[in-house]
């Protein structure tokens, strides 16, 4: 894999931007694709918010200063495009965010783009039953396996804070899943 | 010369590590015997195809400025729509189209900023500025209405 360092010099560069663009995409698009997918639910917007997710990278590539990884740096930027995303969208039926969720969880069972089990879609309905950022840790924790660490620097949360979160959310779900 | 048979490497975990370790990993172990995947799919080539469509013009910034400021030209057009038609409207039409209805039309419509851009040239964007508003109504209306988690990262 090209080392970041590299990559990120490369994007910075008027000569290499482009095809270093061509190649960040290549390299992330399907774990982003996969982060926003658990957010905003539905595929067409989940398209959407990476279309945005992308071209605010490129828009910000050079206020990146190398603090966090850049991944994680990716990260934080998809999931913010992805709540500002949900967020304009229940303001814009004139809904909550909780109705805004229950309605994508409904459409879900029709969905042409999902094909879970009965326990799967009970699976869903139990994260939305979770606070958002306690359903944003889950997501990142259980079906994506990111670190502690990492997950620190896109949420802007301690670490120690993360786990007890997640081991919240884990039990809340266990308990959602035997009783329904 | 003997080592101490009681000699410790001197690290040390938190306390209660191990015991919460075990908790945490067979509460998920157990849960991911149940259900582990999310059971969400995409068309067959959506990866294979997919396009990130950035704005055509070299001048990115300025298009997604203009994404930022649509809301704010959609409101001020809307408004002066409204008053050109209180202004102008025969009277005995029912003067029912308010500044809200026509900023709601205009927002549910989802016009994209690309498609604004596409009517303009690059110079015209460059200056695209049909409405004065003074800084503290922007300030107002973002306070309000914005969408401040996004323009953190900015």
């Amino acid at each position: 894999m090209q080392n970041e360092a590299t990559l990120l010099r490369q994007l910075k560069s008027d000569d290499t931007k482009e095809l270093a663009f061509k190649t960040l995409v290549e390299l992330y698009k399907e774990r982003l694709y996969w982060h926003i997918r658990k957010i905003v639910i539905s595929h067409d917007d989940s398209d959407d918010v990476l279309q945005n997710t992308f071209i605010k990278i490129v828009r910000n590539i050079h206020n990146f200063k190398g603090d966090s990884k850049l991944f994680t740096w990716m990260y934080r930027i998809a999931t913010n495009e992805a709540i500002t995303f949900l967020n304009s969208k229940a303001r814009r039926h004139q809904i909550s965010n909780g109705i805004l969720q229950q309605l994508a969880l409904e459409n879900l069972e029709a969905d042409v783009y999902f094909e879970g089990d009965e326990i799967q879609l009970k699976l869903q309905k139990a994260i939305a039953q979770l606070p958002r950022k306690q359903q944003l840790i889950f997501n990142m924790k259980y079906f994506d396996a990111i670190k502690y660490k990492d997950m620190s620097e896109i949420l802007d949360t301690s670490e120690g804070a993360l786990k007890a979160s997640y081991h919240i959310a884990v039990k809340k779900i266990k308990s959602y899943l035997s009783d329904n | 010369m003997t080592l101490k048979s009681d000699i410790t490497s001197g690290f040390k975990v938190p306390k209660a590590y191990f015991e919460s370790f075990d908790t945490d990993f067979i509460l998920e172990q157990t849960l991911k015997q149940t259900v582990s995947e999310t059971g969400f799919k995409t068309p067959d080539t959506y990866f294979d195809l997919l396009e990130i469509r950035l704005p055509k013009t070299a001048n990115a910034r300025t298009l997604q400025q203009l994404n930022k400021k649509t809301t704010f030209y959609l409101s001020g057009i809307a408004a002066s729509l409204v008053l050109l038609l209180m202004f102008s409207w025969p009277s005995e039409t029912p003067q029912t189209l308010t500044a809200e209805a026509i900023e709601n039309y205009l927002l549910n419509e989802e016009i994209q900023s690309d498609e604004f851009a596409s009517l303009l040239t690059s110079d015209e964007l460059d200056n695209f500025n049909p409405i004065s508003i003074s800084s503290s109504e922007i300030e107002t209306y973002i306070f309000e209405n914005a969408a401040l988690e996004s323009l953190l990262i900015d």
